[in-house]
């Protein structure tokens, strides 16, 4: 799920299907480039994420 | 841990980081690749993903990352017939993007021509774009 709140900021949250634990953050922080705009959220065979800003689509590498 | 929930926008399923058997539909010979290759990630429209999501807390400057201009809505980016390319498409510009070596760059792209009056939701649109890629 790609949101926003007002401490952290834009955001990907990934939740385990089976528990509904938070088990993935990706933290974009205030910058509007986290707006995904309602965008598909893909991530790339090796982890990258893929993700579709609202300024373009970008590769991310998670580490 | 609070959830970011304010606005969410899309979901979409990742297969879990334990190995699963997955039994999907049959590949569809006429598609470019069996993922990503149309609306909604395969033939079937399951906004699934056969990779496993890595698990943890990741703060990202996206400013930082490899990003192909376009916008404001890019829905997703599609396969294309090399694995080492894909289609990038947005409202803003189709791009044909190298994303061979953990790459992501554009090789060709047609963006689109702004036409349209600058008050119309296209010439807002087009201005906020111009403005973060300024940024």
């Amino acid at each position: 799920v790609n949101g926003y709140t007002k401490r952290d900021g834009w955001e990907l949250t990934g939740m385990d299907w089976d528990t509904g634990e938070t088990v993935h953050r990706t933290i974009f922080g205030q910058d509007n480039l986290g707006n995904g705009a309602y965008a598909l959220v893909q991530f790339f065979e090796n982890g990258d994420l893929l993700f579709n800003s609202v300024g373009g689509a970008a590769r991310v590498k998670l580490e | 841990m609070s959830a970011a929930s304010v606005l969410p926008s899309q979901t979409v399923i990742a297969q879990s980081a334990k190995p699963a058997t997955v039994t999907g539909p049959a590949r569809n010979p006429f598609l470019s690749a069996e993922k990503y290759a149309t609306s909604y990630f395969d033939a079937a429209q399951t906004d699934a993903f056969p990779y496993p999501a890595p698990r943890g807390t990741f703060n990202v400057d996206l400013r930082k990352a490899p990003r192909v201009p376009g916008g404001p809505v890019g829905y997703m980016q599609l396969a294309s017939t090399s694995p080492q390319y894909m289609w990038g498409t947005s409202t803003g510009a189709v791009s044909y993007v190298d994303i061979s070596n953990g790459g992501f760059r554009a090789v060709a792209q047609i963006r689109r021509r702004h036409e349209h009056g600058a008050d119309d939701e296209f010439g807002i649109q087009h201005r906020i774009c111009e403005r973060l890629h300024q940024a």
